[in-house]
């Protein structure tokens, strides 16, 4: 009884299948995370052109315009949560505000009981009384869990209720509610009359921190300026060596 | 009963799986080493004059060409002719119109690398405006940056050319300090000087710039910062006498 010789076996089949899927899953985990990293990029973008559209905005007007007087004032309400000013008076006379609003709004867990968190962060900049927002590019958003603190004594009573944050696959952990990616983490704003002033009256510094669970705080605003400049450059000593 | 002997030979799908297989993985691996250090290099230059630098460097400049600059130390005049670059100090910026202090807290809040609370020693480097030969080979009659950073320095000879910092002070060697053994210029700010251009076609020097100012910026991990370098470059008008 002759065999059929004319195909091919069930092995070299197998083979053949078991080679293929091989190929083709370490492709898609490579392809996938190249996905990844454009999703990355793409937020990285999105933040990179909003910091340097604000940047130069507030540059070019201390550039051109020279400043003479820089003060900040801070407060923190309901509405706005934290919100950072700084009054800015160039020697055209003119004046620009900057304003920062960092608000975190409370957890479902919280005393009040508000479910779903609704966090603001912007920045204003413009003439006092026109002032244009900016607001942080929308860059998704994410569930935020809570739980019950175990230690009390590290607790603030103030608030209520006791919670810290947690990992969503914890068994204890509670939904708070969506929470936007981007974040304003950091405002310090140093100038002439500030409190938290480190350097003397003549350097303007303005940071204003981003922070992204992918990104963490690696972007932000980073703004230092002198504040009243020296007029008397004539351009005469044009050497470099006397 | 006759005995079985005939073998398959007509089958070939495993054997060209298998040829296809392997030539699909040579062509990826090929692709793989070619292409990701090209990952690298653009996130390397993420932070090469990016916006924030600019604006840091631009306010060094306005010092630099403003009339309270000159540098009257005939070291640093040594060093402009035999490695064709000069640090940026506050010291060599008088105190009229209280420069020298404004001086001081801009390269502090500015983070430039290096810097000590005098505003002297920091990663701010003065050089001609054209950073490289354009191509022709090192002289040691014009001295090009890129040829002292690159250990290229005409005027040097010997295995280990990099420039270390007792030279650059116009000293003969490091005895009893050793942080003067130190190399001037690190690897990450070589790199920066390789990526950018000569500067050597005239053309583009409409204005008659003869200078440039290049820093490096250590943003420092304080109050919840990141941790990183940055590198900026921009032209200055202010003109040198070659000897």
């Amino acid at each position: 009884m002759k065999l059929n010789n004319k195909g091919i076996t069930t092995v070299e089949v197998l083979i053949c299948f078991i080679l293929v899927a091989v190929i083709t899953m370490s492709l898609y985990s490579v392809i996938s995370s190249f996905n990844e990293k454009r999703l990355e990029e793409s937020n990285k973008a999105k933040i990179l052109i909003y910091k340097n559209t604000l940047t130069k905005k507030i540059q070019d007007d201390i550039v051109k315009k020279g400043l003479t007087y820089a003060t900040t004032t801070e407060e923190v309400n309901e509405v706005d949560g934290k919100v950072v000013t700084l009054n800015m008076t160039f020697k055209d006379g003119t004046t620009s505000v900057l304003k920062v609003t960092q608000l975190f709004t409370k957890s479902s867990l919280h005393v009040d009981g508000i479910k779903e968190r609704d966090d603001k962060f912007s920045v204003y900049y413009g003439k006092e009384g026109d002032l244009e927002e900016y607001p942080l590019p929308d860059l998704g958003e994410y569930r935020s869990y809570y739980k019950e603190m175990s230690d009390a004594d590290d607790c603030d009573h103030s608030t209520g209720i006791c919670i810290e944050s947690c990992d969503n696959d914890n068994e204890e952990c509670i939904e708070a509610g969506i929470a936007k990616e981007l974040q304003i983490n950091n405002i310090q704003i140093i100038t002439n009359e500030s409190d938290k002033q480190i350097h003397n009256e003549r350097v303007l510094s303005i940071y204003i921190g981003f922070y992204h669970p992918e990104l963490e705080n690696k972007y932000a605003i980073n703004i230092v300026a002198p504040i009243n400049y020296p007029t008397t450059y004539t351009g005469s000593n044009k050497n470099l060596f006397n | 009963m006759e005995k079985i002997k005939k073998i398959n030979n007509k089958g070939f799908v495993l054997a060209e799986t298998l040829i296809v297989t392997v030539i699909i993985l040579t062509l990826f691996t090929m692709i793989y080493i070619n292409f990701y250090p090209l990952i690298g290099e653009y996130e390397k230059r993420e932070v090469y004059d990016d916006a924030d630098g600019k604006y840091a460097i631009y306010w060094i400049k306005r010092i630099i060409e403003s009339d309270s600059y000159t540098v009257n130390d005939s070291i640093k005049h040594d060093a402009w002719n035999k490695y064709g670059y000069i640090r940026f100090e506050c010291k060599d910026v008088n105190n009229s119109d209280n420069m020298q202090s404004l001086c001081k807290e801009l390269v502090k809040s500015l983070e430039f690398s290096n810097c000590d609370n005098e505003g002297n020693n920091c990663d701010i480097f003065i050089t001609k405006y054209q950073i490289g030969s354009g191509g022709a080979e090192p002289s040691g009659s014009n001295v090009f940056f890129k040829d002292t950073v690159n250990n290229d320095n005409p005027i040097r000879s010997g295995n280990n050319k990099s420039i270390r910092k007792y030279e650059e002070l116009g000293k003969s060697d490091c005895s009893g300090d050793a942080s003067l053994c130190d190399k001037v210029f690190p690897s990450y700010f070589v790199d920066y000087i390789n990526y950018l251009p000569d500067y050597s076609n005239a053309a583009n020097n409409t204005l008659g710039y003869e200078c440039r100012v290049l820093a490096i910026i250590h943003h420092q991990k304080s109050l919840g910062k990141f941790d990183y370098y940055s590198f900026a470059n921009m032209q200055v008008d202010k003109k040198y006498s070659e000897e």
